[in-house]
């Protein structure tokens, strides 16, 4: 199972950097190690249901998301309540792309609908790992179901 | 006649990059409306059917797959043209909604600048149809 979930991680990672490139311009490095952060992140999250099931998780630092959510919609200060929505999406589409690449298959997938809320300190899953655009920090995680 | 877009999705983000750039892409669109999933959309065009309907598929309630085929099997609003902005890109899901009758499907991810020759054809189609005004329902 861990090969299995080191293969989809890879899969997640790909999609990420697939959708971070596409929708703002900005690629995504890996930076080893993901560590917990004493700064509030944008915690994002989408769980899928198929013949394997998990959550995609993604951490960013609030200014950052506040950067890209700006970025995106072409506003210079977007409200909160955007920049999350942003994020949410953000995280909406990975996922979508992950199953796409998954197999033809894919289609026996259910994506569920995002959540997204700014936490201090959120528990990280195993899965977890972080990645740099610019100055910035993000995480990234896939909890597969067992 | 009045041209008028609905932007049928949960993300709010998503609306206002649409309408965005729908706007900024050179038609003349007296109204949008948005509508943050299929039941409420669907309240919305039996109240004043729009020229265009864009619609994400994946959203709680009703999702877009849900709308289109309501408005299909109206007689009122079966002519309304969807176009579909989705993640859901598998090709059962095209196929799918294909076969419903919609004129487009955009997949997500996209950059919002690529997003209005995309779209240009559909909103020419709607506007050029004189728009399928069915207020009176």
């Amino acid at each position: 199972m861990q090969i299995i979930t080191s293969q989809l991680f890879d899969a997640v990672v790909k999609a990420a950097a697939e959708v971070f490139e596409n929708m703002f311009f900005v690629s995504i490095e890996a930076a080893g190690e993901a560590t917990v952060t004493a700064e509030p992140v944008v915690h994002a999250q989408i769980r899928y249901e198929g013949p394997h099931s998990a959550t995609v998780h993604l951490y960013l630092p609030v200014d950052l998301a506040h950067r890209l959510a700006a970025d995106f919609l072409g506003e210079g200060a977007p409200d909160e309540q955007l920049v999350l929505d942003s994020c949410a999406e953000m995280t909406n589409m990975i996922a979508g792309r992950h199953l796409k690449s998954l197999s033809p298959d894919a289609r026996i997938y259910r994506l569920t609908i995002p959540q997204v809320a700014i936490e201090l300190d959120p528990p990280m899953v195993p899965e977890t790992r972080a990645f740099t655009t610019g100055s910035h920090l993000l995480r990234l995680a896939l909890d597969v179901d067992p | 006649m009045e041209t008028r877009v609905l932007i049928v999705d949960d993300s709010a983000t998503i609306r206002k990059v649409v309408k965005r750039v729908i706007s900024q892409a050179g038609f003349v669109i007296d109204s949008f409306s948005e509508a943050h999933n299929g039941r409420a959309a669907l309240e919305q065009i039996r109240q004043h059917a729009p020229s265009l309907v864009v619609t994400d598929i994946n959203m709680p309630e009703m999702n877009g797959i849900e709308l289109i085929e309501e408005l299909k099997k109206d007689p009122a609003l079966c002519d309304i043209p969807c176009v579909v902005i989705s993640t859901e890109g598998t090709q059962e899901i095209i196929d799918r909604v294909l076969h419903l009758g919609i004129v487009g499907f955009i997949q997500k991810p996209f950059r919002p600048e690529e997003l209005a020759p995309v779209l240009a054809p559909y909103i020419q189609m709607a506007v050029s149809a004189g728009t399928a005004d069915t207020s009176d329902f």
